[in-house]
């Protein structure tokens, strides 16, 4: 799968009245979006394990082709591998209960790969080309449990946690993020990366990840087959409607390949 | 030539020409010509005339179009000419005025300077001061002053008419000026007024994209097609009386309304109401929700016509302007689009409230298909390939032809068992046989999902499901799933199951699922006389003489008597019917032979000795029986009497 996309940014104060407009523009409410990005960096070994076979014989028919993809991309390089598990504002714990503090009180702690995640790995972006948008290869399998399993058979290691929070909108075939992201505490980031634990931290102990609070805006296309010009023209054709629509409020530079490099640096 | 002085000039040239026209001299004459013409040798007479003649003709032609051409322009600079001119004689004028004054000035002070000689100074002129010694000129009265005191109080009075003309003028233009602008804002204050109205009563009032001074409101539907979403803005415009009204634009403002009419055997039984037309002056927030409703019907209709194409295998057909779909046996509704008419007058019929329900889940039916587009189209979108997205047409016509299916067949279980119990009843058949019907309700996985509007709607009319249990003796019940969903095909499904201890699981087998109802009841009647039977007689196995035995007929039994010869026997056999809403149950025994076991005997009413038949029958009000071989209003005889009875006459 291919993906094309436009970022941008948009400060903390103007959020609200950027969501208005998006929410007119798309003709939908605002879909509240909180994730947790399990960021996972590959060995820096010279030949590279790929996906375990026991886990590419259970997946069911009309799957396996995209799965086959991936498999060619992780074998080839070292990479930055997201794992995406969706949660909700009640999930996380309260200021006054502590992940680790839980005596009197036994919370089922489950772990990760019981619940249903995504995986999701881009490539690094294509060279400037003619083409007036970001572009770059991805893959995004949705609904798959044991993912945390799955990374460590491939020898791959948790490196952070970030949570990610904010608000998608539908536009055709454009989907639109407009997103900001946090730390975890690095305690409950040593918690996880033992257990793979699903307990959340309190929402205030969040650090936010950018001092400023800024927050990003994506716009993005996806197209099945690259090689097909008529899809990606009208995904092109679609994103830039949305650049030109918000013309003089969110900016949407092409941005330089190397700002979204997402292979491991040997 | 002595005489002449040695310096007097002399010249050789010829006298200068008074006209100094260099261009006329001889010497440039043929350096022109040599420049022009190449020489004199091509040029005659004749051929300059020539040139001379066609020239003229040429500039004659030439001026007509240049005329016309050159006049506009020349009207510019015209205009330019004349008002430089005109600017030049004013100023001129101005000049003159000034010139003159300024005499008049100096004469008047020159003639001050002699009784008023230190402010007279400072107004003449240095010049003046310098010719004229000061104190020069004198005046003095010569006679009295011609002006009459009549004559200056007429001048002060004509004076004043002209101020009071002017002020009443003045005051005139500013009482008009006031009134326009109190009338400017009245209209103002009106127009927004109506604007208010319209705003509070919840449209949402937006500048037009064309024009952006404009206001306008949206009465149209988010999720209709993009044909009725570019007709859903409408301008509001001032009247020059301050009322706004509604311009559509290019849509036709006409109010339109789907009307349903059910009709019973080719009669008119029930027509929905149709709302009336507003008039021009009724306060427009109401004619934006009538432009809003019309929108909503014409989408409607088409929606309807588009879905038709499909059905019709439903029975439903489309017409020019019109929809039929068929509802019962008898009764079929008629959809259109028609305009309000005043004219309009309803007449009470009897399927009003039926045509009524119809038209008003109709439009829900439509709102819930908009709400569908619109869950749709806010989900993530799959990548872009070439797998194609089919829009179907919404279901607006199947979810009530899943419902009357439903519902008639629920009817039939109705009709079928409600007498057949009876019959059962009427033979004191113990224990008693009742039949019972329970309905499902929708999986919660489903509902749980989407809002309680919707899933009422699902509800009522997708995935109904309704269970009867029928229990005909102890061991046997015998339980039909009727099952109608609205997607692929509205009919009902019908899945028959035994209970599991009864002996039919192996005589008289379930179906598979089946989809008419006429083969359900064939089964059932034929079960019922199946359990009857084996409720009399012994398993198999357990053969006893003198006792029923079963025979290949499952619903009928023999039983080989110990004192006869051997091979006669009676054969019992039971019958369930169901004819015109009156079920019967008939039990019929005759002697049978050993090459006819379990043959079913004949239709002949013609018994021998110790042979007949007994009819239970069940009615609207209580069973009666028919007795063939005893008189008319016998008392009942139950099935167990009559089955035990058997042979002993």
């Amino acid at each position: 799968m291919h993906e094309l996309f436009l970022i941008s940014h948009c400060s903390d104060e103007d959020v609200p009245k950027a969501t208005k407009l998006l929410q007119g523009f798309c003709e939908m409410a605002p879909v509240s979006i909180i994730n947790r990005r399990l960021i996972w960096e590959a060995p820096q070994v010279p030949k590279q394990r790929g996906l375990d076979p026991q886990f590419l014989m259970r997946q069911p028919q009309h799957r396996l082709p995209l799965w086959k993809a991936l498999q060619d991309s992780l074998t080839r390089q070292a990479y930055y591998v997201n794992l995406v598990y969706g949660v909700s504002r009640d999930q996380f714990a309260s200021v006054a209960t502590d992940v680790r503090n839980e005596e009197g009180r036994e919370r089922e702690q489950l772990s990760l790969d019981d619940m249903p995640g995504s995986l999701y790995w881009v490539d690094w972006p294509d060279p400037k080309s003619s083409r007036p948008v970001n572009s770059r290869n991805a893959a995004s399998m949705d609904n798959e449990r044991g993912l945390c399993s799955l990374m460590r058979s491939m020898g791959y290691k948790l490196n952070k946690e970030i949570i990610e929070e904010g608000f998608r909108f539908i536009h055709g075939n454009v989907i639109i993020h407009i997103h900001r992201y946090f730390d975890t505490p690095s305690t409950v980031q040593e918690v996880v990366k033992a257990t793979f634990s699903t307990a959340l931290p309190s929402y205030e102990s969040l650090i936010p990840f950018d001092s400023e609070n800024k927050w990003i805006v994506k716009a993005q296309v996806d197209v099945l087959n690259a090689n097909d010009q008529d899809h990606v023209q009208k995904g092109i054709d679609e994103l830039l409607s949305v650049r030109d629509a918000f013309d003089g409020y969110f900016d949407f530079p092409v941005l330089e390949r190397r700002m979204l490099d997402t292979r491991v640096r040997t | 030539m002595g005489s002449m002085p040695a310096d007097f000039p002399i010249s050789l040239q010829p006298w200068p020409s008074k006209n100094n026209d260099s261009a006329s001299t001889l010497p440039t004459f043929f350096q022109r010509i040599y420049v022009e013409r190449g020489g004199l040798r091509n040029i005659t007479e004749e051929s300059l005339r020539k040139e001379i003649a066609d020239e003229e003709a040429a500039a004659a032609a030439g001026k007509d179009d240049g005329d016309v051409e050159e006049e506009p322009l020349k009207e510019e600079p015209d205009r330019l000419k004349e008002l430089m001119t005109a600017r030049a004689d004013m100023l001129d004028h101005v000049h003159l005025a000034h010139h003159e004054a300024l005499l008049a000035l100096d004469a008047v002070s020159l003639l001050l300077t002699k009784d008023l000689p230190n402010q007279a100074i400072t107004t003449t002129n240095p010049q003046i001061r310098d010719i004229v010694p000061m104190g020069s000129l004198g005046a003095d009265k010569l006679s009295a002053s011609r002006y009459t005191e009549a004559q200056k109080l007429d001048n002060k009075r004509v004076a004043k008419g002209w101020k009071i003309q002017s002020l009443n003028n003045a005051v005139d233009s500013i009482l008009a000026s006031a009134t326009r602008l109190e009338n400017e804002i009245a209209k103002e204050t009106k127009y927004w007024e109506q604007i208010l109205d319209v705003s509070d009563a919840g449209w949402s009032l937006c500048r037009l994209p064309n024009e952006k001074h404009t206001l306008g409101v949206r009465f149209g539907f988010a999720e209709s097609a993009p044909a009725f979403k570019n007709r859903s803005l409408a301008a509001f415009r001032r009247n020059p009386d301050g009322t706004i009204y509604l311009d559509q634009g290019l849509a036709s403002t006409e109010p339109h309304a789907l009307r349903v009419r059910i009709r019973t055997l080719s009669e008119e039984t029930g027509s929905s109401t149709l709302p009336l037309p507003l008039s021009d002056d009724a306060p427009i927030e109401s004619i934006v929700l009538q432009a809003r409703n019309t929108i909503f019907a014409t989408e409607l209709w088409q929606e309807l016509n588009r879905e038709s194409r499909l059905l019709g295998s439903y029975g439903v057909r489309s017409y020019d302007d019109t929809v039929m779909c068929p509802l019962t046996a008898h009764k079929k509704m008629v959809l259109d689009l028609v305009p309000l008419a005043e004219s309009y007058l309803p007449t009470a019929q009897p399927d009003d409230n039926l045509a009524e329900g119809i038209s008003l889940s109709l439009h829900l039916f439509l709102s819930a298909a908009h709400r569908r587009k619109h869950r749709s189209r806010t989900q993530i979108p799959p990548a872009i390939s070439n797998q194609k997205q089919n829009a179907e047409p919404y279901s607006l016509l199947r979810p009530l032809i899943t419902r009357m299916n439903h519902q008639s067949a629920i009817t039939s279980t109705h009709r079928l068992f409600k007498p057949l119990c009876a019959a059962l009843a009427s033979a004191k058949v113990t224990p008693e046989a009742t039949y019972d019907i329970e309905t499902t309700p929708p999986p919660a996985a489903l509902v749980n999902s989407i809002s309680i509007t919707e899933a009422t709607i699902l509800a009522l009319t997708d995935r109904l499901e309704s269970i009867v249990t029928f229990k005909v003796t102890e061991k046997t019940s015998v339980i039909v799933k009727l099952r109608t969903a609205t997607q692929q095909v509205c009919n009902t499904t019908h899945t028959i199951i035994l209970s599991p201890e009864s002996p039919l699981n192996i005589t008289c087998k379930a179906p598979r699922p089946l989809d008419q109802w006429s083969k359900v009841e064939e089964y059932v009647l034929y079960a019922t006389s199946c359990a009857l039977a084996s409720s009399f007689s012994q398993p198999l196995g357990h053969e006893e003489a003198g006792t029923w035995e079963p025979t290949i007929s499952a619903d009928a039994l023999r039983r080989i008597d110990a004192d006869e010869t051997a091979g006669r026997g009676m054969q019992l056999s039971f019958q369930a019917d169901l004819n015109k809403g009156i079920a019967k149950l008939r039990v019929r025994w005759e002697h049978s032979s050993q090459s006819s076991y379990g043959a079913d005997s004949s239709n002949g009413k013609r018994f021998g000795k110790g042979e007949g038949e007994y009819e239970w029958r069940s009615s609207g009000d209580e069973p009666r029986s028919a007795d063939w071989e005893d008189g008319e209003g016998e008392v009942v005889r139950s099935l167990q009497e009559v089955v035990e009875g058997v042979g002993r006459s």
